[in-house]
């Protein structure tokens, strides 16, 4: 086993450790059928649970310059109160591979035991590496659906 | 609205043999929409000015290369196109395999159509805003 291999597996395991309970994260693939031009569309979402769950937390005011710049307080159409952030997550690449960050058909879904879903758009991945070697990803995401 | 939309789009594309035509728009069912894709004409409708007399929705066409001798290759194509007609003929796409030929037409100015370069780092960009006039029936 390579230094980097051994390094993707202390930090998966770290990362069973302190991964959020309270909602669990996929790797959700958006396929769209119809035409998609004029939005004539219908979209079929495919899941796959994320393993190991990732680490994630809202990133706040404090990290975006000038204050809440580009956040956004809605109450949402089910009447709900709501703070639309961005959100930086901490994946490993067997959660989420390179080639999954770069497709852009790619979200992450965030769902909880009441049947919530919130849903993520990959805004900037920015890898930790290892001689050439992808041992963790921080992806910074956008909250886009509720 | 939606039919001058959807009719001038359908008609970019119908039209645009060799570039994908693609329309940048917010939709949380697909959040790629809303991103610039190279290699295609990147359509976006930015202003909507509805009157009882002539409508106008401003849109703006961007076509977008890694190289900037492709797009201009690619904006010499649209300009082709924009520029021998000044209209198309308004439809409701609401079943888009048969489509329904609705009163009156999308029309614009040819002698409008100017591209101008966007400066970017990832990109050549060539941007064209136009005003699309419509009659609200």
């Amino acid at each position: 086993m390579s230094r980097a291999s051994g390094l993707i597996k202390k930090a998966d395991a770290l990362l069973k450790r302190f991964a959020p309970p309270e909602r669990t994260l996929y790797k959700r693939v958006v396929s769209m059928t119809g035409n998609e031009l004029i939005g004539r569309t219908t979209a079929t979402y495919a899941d796959t649970l994320m393993k190991p769950q990732p680490y994630f937390h809202r990133i706040g005011r404090q990290h975006i310059p000038g204050g809440h710049a580009h956040a956004e307080d809605v109450v949402t159409a089910s009447g709900r109160n709501l703070l639309a952030d961005d959100y930086e997550f901490l994946i490993s690449p067997n959660a989420l591979s390179l080639a999954d960050i770069q497709n852009p058909a790619v979200e992450i879904v965030a769902k909880d035991a009441s049947g919530n879903v919130e849903v993520f758009r990959i805004l900037d991945p920015d890898p930790i590496q290892m001689s050439g070697t992808d041992i963790l990803y921080i992806v910074f995401a956008r909250s886009v659906k509720r | 609205l939606r039919a001058v939309r959807d009719s001038f789009l359908q008609f970019l594309a119908d039209n645009s043999v060799t570039y994908p035509v693609r329309n940048l728009r917010k939709d949380p069912d697909n959040p790629k929409l809303s991103q610039i894709q190279e290699g295609a004409v990147n359509v976006q409708f930015i202003v909507d000015d509805p009157s009882v007399q002539v409508s106008d929705v401003t849109v703006n066409i961007d076509v977008v290369s890694t190289a900037e001798l492709t797009a201009i290759d690619m904006m010499r194509a649209m300009w082709n196109l924009l520029s021998a007609s000044a209209m198309t003929p308004l439809f409701d796409y609401t079943v888009p395999a048969s489509p329904i030929r609705q009163q009156g037409n999308v029309f614009w100015n040819p002698e409008k159509v100017r591209f101008r370069p966007v400066a970017s780092d990832l990109y050549f960009r060539y941007s064209c805003t136009l005003t699309l006039s419509y009659h609200i029936q």
